[in-house]
């Protein structure tokens, strides 16, 4: 990966003069992302402006993270690439960082949506490659000490052509390894979080990303979320009401996490009923992921050996 | 080393650290003919600051209120820097925005609670607009570099814990802040 400055503050070619922005196609917390042309050679790359105005706080912790993390981890198929990072200045004259990766042309939460509105099921083989590639993926990011946090469709970048997935968005990423201060409760959106996030754990783990990656594996096969909750609460429930109320001899100490109170008590379900389409290895590998207690939840490793992966063609993976 | 979160673990840590970065300050400083290729760059002052290093780190130390982890970790990111940037020494000029820099880096990387830049500012001494510039050749300096490994966290440690114990000047071939090479190698 390039890097377009150093301390000593060399100036190279602009952002303005290296690229074309041909269209917008997103928008976060802090700037745009478009599809653009890198002038010098013609090839197509998606651009993440990130906006440094906030002077109070100067570069976002999520930029910061990103690009340190991304440098680490770009080299792995299944994780999206970072090529480049650059520094421009605004109309104002403020400063602002360029992120430039390599352009994808859809995400999994579009593509599970395409196959929602013709009513057609994604096909088994499908949803197998996509869940391969994710675990390959997220394994890549645990073997080297990073926690995704904020798993979801959306952040699953993909090539309709090549069915080949990405992981992106790794703002909310992080080095698990280093002892630091208690992890912030306020991650990861609603419907992909682990119960021990909604409970308040300050200390977790990639069980974490796991959990995510098994609310994934559900959507694929339903084309639904499969616990869309509305509030931390709600979502608990939504829980609950499918694998049953946790108490302390399926989950040792989830009684004394934080955020624990007296909740309904409902019995676990068979996970059929949720996905019914999904055959007895996928349901098997599917509650390995979503097991309670985090030290039992199967890890992104040992689910590419799952005998629910046998019949997949790799090779190419 | 564990014991960081004990509570006289870190004055000591933030003493020995003061007292490193001071002689590779004032070893830079002296080396005139280090000076002659040596680039002025945004961290590097018109005067030397009048506080001590050690004043300065304890300062930081008292506000910033990050994981003790991060000192350690600013630490890394300084040598890293220094490995990266060789026109850019540590010296007397520059060694009091460097060491604010890279403990608010820390600090952003690490802890998902910290301050802003605004604040770090104010702990520094200096005004929010330099903060920001400094933040970002910091980062395009270190070329981004910013995680640190359990291994690498570890060998910095195991160092910093073995020269606290010795508590004898170190000798500047064999100092941190030029043993990165072989850690880099061996963890990074």
């Amino acid at each position: 990966m390039e890097m377009e400055k150093t301390g000593a503050g060399v100036a190279v070619l602009s952002a303005k003069e290296a690229f074309e922005k041909l269209e917008k196609v997103g928008e976060g917390t802090y700037g745009k992302v478009y599809r653009a042309r890198e002038k010098a050679t013609g090839k197509i790359v998606a651009l993440k402006k990130t906006r440094l105005h906030e002077d109070q706080e100067g570069v976002p912790p999520t930029t910061l993270r990103e690009v340190s993390i991304l440098r680490m981890l770009s080299r792995d198929p299944h994780v999206v690439r970072l090529m480049d990072v650059k520094q421009g200045q605004n109309k104002e004259g403020k400063t602002v960082l360029y992120l430039v990766f390599e352009y994808m042309d859809t995400d999994l939460k579009k593509f599970i949506r395409s196959f929602r509105q013709t009513g057609q099921s994604i096909p088994p083989q499908t949803i197998k490659s996509l869940m391969y590639q994710l675990c390959k993926g997220i394994a890549f990011c645990h073997g080297h000490g990073i926690l995704h946090r904020d798993l979801k469709p959306h952040n699953l970048l993909m090539d309709r052509k090549t069915m080949m997935l990405k992981i992106a968005d790794l703002g909310l990423a992080r080095a698990f390894t280093v002892p630091i201060k208690k992890y912030t409760h306020e991650i990861l959106t609603l419907w992909y979080r682990a119960p021990e996030v909604l409970l308040g754990a300050t200390h977790y783990s990639m069980a974490v990303d796991i959990w995510s990656v098994g609310c994934i594996f559900a959507e694929l096969v339903t084309k639904q979320a499969l616990f869309a909750g509305d509030s931390e609460l709600q979502q608990l429930l939504h829980i609950f009401r499918l694998l049953g109320t946790p108490n302390e001899e399926v989950w040792p100490g989830v009684s004394k996490l934080k955020d624990w109170h007296e909740y309904p008590q409902w019995n676990p379900k068979s996970l059929s009923t949720a996905v019914p389409g999904l055959d007895e290895l996928g349901l098997d590998l599917l509650s390995q992921m979503l097991e309670y207690e985090p030290s039992k939840r199967i890890s992104a490793k040992k689910a590419m050996e799952h005998a629910y992966f046998n019949d997949l063609d790799k090779g190419h993976l | 080393m564990a014991e960081l979160e004990s509570p006289n673990v870190m004055p000591k840590l933030i003493s020995f650290l003061s007292s490193l970065l001071k002689r590779v300050a004032e070893s830079n400083d002296l080396n005139q003919q280090q000076l002659i290729h040596q680039k002025v760059s945004v961290f590097h002052g018109l005067t030397r600051p009048t506080i001590s290093i050690q004043s300065y780190l304890e300062r930081i130390f008292k506000y910033a209120n990050c994981s003790p982890s991060c000192f350690i970790v600013a630490y890394v990111y300084l040598d890293r820097f220094t490995q990266r940037q060789p026109s850019l020494p540590i010296n007397s000029f520059n060694v009091h925005r460097l060491l604010i820099t890279s403990v608010m880096v820390a600090a952003k990387f690490m802890d998902d609670l910290y301050y802003n830049n605004a604040y770090y500012a104010k702990v520094g001494g200096i005004t929010t607009i330099e903060m920001n510039f400094l933040e970002v050749d910091f980062l395009f300096g270190l070329g981004f570099h910013l995680n640190v490994t359990p291994g690498t966290f570890q060998a910095y440690c195991a160092h910093l814990q073995s020269e606290m114990l010795l508590m004898q000047p170190l000798n500047f071939a064999d100092s941190f802040l030029s043993l990165g090479k072989s850690l880099n190698k061996a963890h990074l």
